[in-house]
């Protein structure tokens, strides 16, 4: 017997009695592919668009715990043609005699104490610190970088890729070995 | 025992049909809800982090580049509207017959690529290392194909 001949007043037998719907229809699938491809539409929309951002950061970005501005190549180039900017070389003393980045003074991240108090003057001057070391394994323009900040200069900024990326790119170098 | 009676009766034909209608209701009713946690789930799992679906996408479906890249786009918001429709109970026997076909192409592709690792969409991708899920998958897939032939068939 099938629930359609159950008789009866009640609502449960109303809800026995209640025709299947047979077919399906076409405006809810297409309503349903629309609210799709309008959500794959935003939401392609909202990822290129951060997408977008982190590019627009990474060109100039900064380093997550300290909040000094990293900076790229392209970037690093072009304050190296701005006079008012000081490049700083934290290598050692050897490694900076070899080659630098030409302009660029050398505080050796083990003699800053050292040497801050006579570079300290054209360190006020400058409008941008340039701090940069070997590549990006080395975290000492990081601590350099820090150290300089807290000793009151606000304008430092931090070039990670460093020599080797700047030599790499045959840029203006200066020291013995080139 | 002579006096003792035991009531072994099976119920009338008309309790029956109600019984059999009351549990194929509850079971239509309990395939809806699983189906739309679980297309809620593969799409939050995979709106969440985008890149990395994309990411596993071209690089482990061997669909190509454009195809994977698509799909990626596509995929979890097609799961996310089924979902929500399911769970609503808005365009059910739609949203069941899409459903439907998807874990159809999934199934496909899961005995297709047997014994390669899980997509992990079906958990945050980050808190699942991809594993081995040998027949799991194309179990996990059937099973959900068949809830989802009752909804679209019969809600």
């Amino acid at each position: 017997m099938s629930p359609s001949a159950l008789a009866g007043g009640s609502p449960l037998n109303e809800l026995y009695n209640r025709p299947a719907a047979t077919t399906m229809k076409l405006t809810n699938f297409l309503l349903i592919l629309a609210i799709t491809g309008f959500l794959s539409s935003y939401g392609t929309w909202s990822q290129a668009e951060r997408d977008r951002e982190q590019a627009k950061t990474s060109l100039t970005g900064e380093s997550g715990s300290t909040g000094i501005p990293l900076l790229r190549r392209d970037s690093t180039e072009e304050l190296w043609h701005d006079p008012a900017t000081l490049f700083l070389d934290v290598r050692s003393s050897i490694d900076y005699d070899f080659g630098h980045i030409a302009g660029a003074l050398s505080l050796p991240e083990e003699e800053f104490e050292k040497r801050l108090p006579d570079l300290k003057p054209r360190l006020e001057r400058a409008k941008v610190i340039v701090v940069y070391c070997k590549s990006v394994d080395c975290g000492k323009s990081l601590w350099a970088s820090i150290r300089l900040r807290n000793e009151g200069f606000k304008n430092v900024q931090i070039y990670p890729a460093g020599w080797n990326e700047w030599v790499n790119s045959e840029l203006p170098t200066a020291g013995s070995g080139r | 025992m002579s006096g003792s009676t035991v009531n072994c009766q099976l119920p009338a034909p008309e309790d029956r049909a109600r019984l059999f209608c009351g549990l194929s209701s509850a079971f239509g009713l309990a395939c809806r809800y699983l189906l739309a946690a679980v297309f809620l789930m593969a799409a939050v799992s995979k709106i969440t982090d985008l890149h990395v679906f994309t990411d596993r996408l071209i690089l482990h479906s061997g669909l190509g580049y454009l195809p994977a890249s698509i799909v990626a786009a596509v995929l979890p918001w097609l799961e996310l509207t089924c979902g929500l429709c399911l769970a609503l109970g808005v365009a059910v026997r739609e949203a069941g017959a899409i459903v439907c076909m998807l874990l159809v192409m999934f199934l496909g592709y899961s005995v297709w690529h047997h014994g390669e690792t899980d997509c992990g969409c079906f958990l945050f991708p980050h808190a699942v290392p991809l594993t081995d899920t040998g027949w799991w998958q194309p179990v996990r897939n059937g099973l959900l194909t068949v809830c989802a032939l009752r909804v679209a068939r019969k809600s």
